[in-house]
């Protein structure tokens, strides 16, 4: 799988989770939380809570789509059937994505929504993610309307089923020493 | 938007011990809670369950309109989303709520018992033939649906027949019916609120297990401990039974995750304000109230089907593995994941059970006629390899805990933490060394459930009998697994 760090081309994100997993969260390691974009897992009971962090909240859906890539058996941190590792199923057709309007914390909870469906149910990943529309960065990330991400990704060999959904328990975005971060908890 | 941030002192600091396996949380402890949190422990539970944030997450239950009585925690509770996994609580069907996070994303995920006349030392070489049967023939873990794919027409059946529509497609019979929680049809589903994308997602998973917990164990009964009950109940010690837990799969999954979003929108139209925006809610009597009903009525009919048709196979493996004469009888079928309307102190109350199995007594009329004079059947099942229970309902559990008792050993370490201490390796190893057969498609799953993962199922057994929830008749061994 082909990794590129931080690469922007017209607002375009790669989601491939190589190299930006960050092990900790924000508060014990903020050797490696500073002034880059990251995800992390933390620790729940019986589910799996995710924590983001990025520059703007297009990076946050980007982190949120490398965090659930990272899920996939054959991806990082998978140990299941491989994904589909063709070079032309990786490039194809960009799709438009539309999430309800909400605040910050319900539009990534839709978002990764969104991933589980579209994984369990058309086998595709995204890896390369770009926010069109529907966010105002200035105005607390409360979306404008429908919120529009364009994407590209993968079809996998198998459905992936092991995230049930994001949930809005906890979730929470705000904005910190000039990132954002951002909490969900997924049911697994 | 409708929350409010929980600060101040901790739930478990204000908690009284109200006898030896019942600890409370007063109503006073939180202005907004309307009725007093109630937890089922011993001591040693108790400071399990008070670790992590199980009860914030019970005391965020006790505010919810029309809660009424308590909330109540089962021994096995921990933390979950929303309500606590292990929670209970009812609402007045007129004037209360109903929540889709009081219920859960796997709605009507349960447990059932197939009961063969087959002796354990009969099973000889064909266990493990028998278990890779099983794994051949019920799709499991990340990736593998059914091999049933259902149209619309024939979705509508099974969300609003359930089993019933079974017994047609001969995949179940009418004493399956009998042994099934409500027959293994909740009224009142209602098709058309089950959104296109739940349908796309359960279309093809009608008869799979999915992955996590879910599992089918081959097991045999080890010790009884009332002896009339297990007769009662066709249970003799050496004799292999089958368990099964999984739930709605994916349908039942999007239905949830429909109506939270849908819910969390109109909480201002409805001037609800919550501490936990997982617990949106509508008014039962409202129009969402009523959709999310139907809806997960629909998604329950799925589960219950989606367990018949795991049954169908794993019969279909006992005749060809053990024989055409062998046959399985359903002991019974249990949902832990549901919202029910029920009476309880001369009233209708929706009771939602999240991680929590109904336990009637031999009084009630629920209880199904074969199992009258001793209890309705309740499993809990420990963590995987420990075995399980089968307990008969009280009829003191409905005025305990609106007639519940838990629904497993209940996790007490995060599935990472769990992975750490232990590679799904050694977990098989473990295992495979006591002579159960394992098949696991994922060694990190294996690590993830693995026993030291769990509460002991003894003692979180034990607290349910003293606390007079339902009480023990048998104990089972496990001979092989299939995990999701």
């Amino acid at each position: 799988m082909r990794t590129r760090r931080g690469a922007r081309r017209s607002g375009v994100q790669r989601v491939e989770p190589v190299g930006r997993r960050v092990e900790g969260t924000p508060g014990d390691r903020p050797d490696l939380w500073s002034n880059r974009s990251g995800y992390a897992w933390v620790d729940h009971t019986s589910e799996a809570t995710l924590r983001l962090r990025g520059p703007t909240f297009a990076a946050l859906l980007e982190e949120a789509a490398r965090a659930f890539v990272s899920l996939v058996p054959g991806h990082l941190g998978g140990d299941g059937p491989e994904a589909d590792d063709d070079d032309d199923a990786a490039s194809g057709a960009w799709r438009e994505l539309t999430l309800e309007e909400g605040d910050a914390a319900s539009v990534l909870v839709g978002w990764l929504n969104e991933l589980v469906y579209l994984a369990e149910v058309e086998r595709w990943v995204p890896t390369e993610v770009a926010l069109e529309a529907g966010v105002d960065e200035q105005e607390d990330v409360m979306s404008t309307g429908p919120v529009r991400v364009r994407a590209r990704g993968r079809t996998l060999e198998q459905p992936f089923v092991l995230v049930k959904a994001a949930t809005l328990h906890g979730a929470k975005v705000r904005s910190r020493s000039g990132h954002l971060e951002a909490e969900v908890t997924l049911d697994i | 938007m409708s929350t409010r941030a929980t600060t101040g002192p901790r739930p478990a600091e204000a908690a009284r011990r109200v006898s030896e396996t019942l600890y409370e949380i007063p109503s006073t402890f939180r202005a907004d809670m309307k009725v007093p949190a109630r937890i089922y422990a011993d001591e040693r539970l108790w400071a399990q369950i008070s670790t992590d944030r199980s009860l914030d997450q019970l005391v965020n239950v006790a505010t919810l309109p029309g809660v009424t009585r308590a909330a109540y925690a089962m021994p096995d509770a921990h933390e979950g989303y929303g309500f606590p996994v292990g929670g209970v609580a009812a609402f007045d069907a007129e004037s209360g709520v109903i929540s889709p996070g009081g219920v859960g994303y796997d709605i009507n995920c349960g447990v059932r018992m197939l009961v063969s006349g087959l002796h354990s030392d009969d099973l000889g070489d064909r266990l493990e033939p028998l278990v890779h049967e099983l794994s051949r023939g019920i799709p499991s873990g990340m990736g593998r649906g059914s091999h049933l794919s259902l149209d619309d027409a024939a979705l509508d059946r099974v969300f609003t027949e359930g089993c019933r529509y079974l017994v047609e497609r001969g995949m179940a019979t009418r004493e399956d019916l009998e042994h099934t929680e409500s027959g293994g049809c909740l009224p009142g589903a209602d098709p058309a609120r089950v959104s296109r994308r739940a349908r796309d997602r359960g279309r093809s998973q009608l008869g799979s297990m999915g992955s996590g917990n879910h599992f089918v164990e081959v097991e045999r009964v080890e010790r009884i401990f009332d002896q009339d009950a297990a007769e009662t109940l066709g249970l003799e010690v050496g004799h292999v039974v089958v368990l099964i837990h999984t739930g709605s799969r994916g349908l039942g999954h999007q239905v949830c995750t429909d109506y939270v979003s849908g819910m969390d929108k109109g909480m201002p139209e409805h001037g609800i304000t919550l501490p936990d925006r997982q617990l949106a809610c509508a008014p039962l009597q409202s129009a969402p109230g009523q959709a999310y009903f139907g809806a997960m009525a629909a998604a329950a009919n799925f589960a219950w089907c989606n367990r018949q048709v795991i049954s169908h196979v794993v019969r279909d493996a006992f005749h060809r593995v053990v024989g055409a004469d062998a046959e399985l009888r359903l002991l019974y079928d249990v949902a832990h994941n549901i919202a029910k309307v029920e009476e309880h102190d001369g009233r209708a109350l929706c009771v939602h059970r999240k991680g929590a199995t109904r336990a009637l007594g031999p009084s009630h009329p629920e209880t199904p006629a074969a199992y009258r004079s001793v209890g309705q059947p309740v499993f809990i099942p420990g963590s995987m390899g420990a075995g399980s229970y089968v307990l008969v309902g009280e009829d003191a559990s409905l005025e305990r805990s609106f007639g519940s008792a838990c629904h497993g050993a209940g996790r007490s370490m995060s599935r990472g933490e769990a992975r750490r201490r232990q590679h799904g390796g050694e977990v098989r190893r473990a295992l495979t060394e006591r002579g159960i057969v394992v098949r696991c498609p994922s060694l990190k799953e294996l690590a993830e459930e693995a026993p030291h993962a769990y509460k002991d199922v003894d003692q979180v057994v034990e607290v349910v009998e003293r606390a007079g929830l339902a009480r023990r008749v048998a104990r089972t061994g496990v001979l092989g697994v299939v995990k999701g």
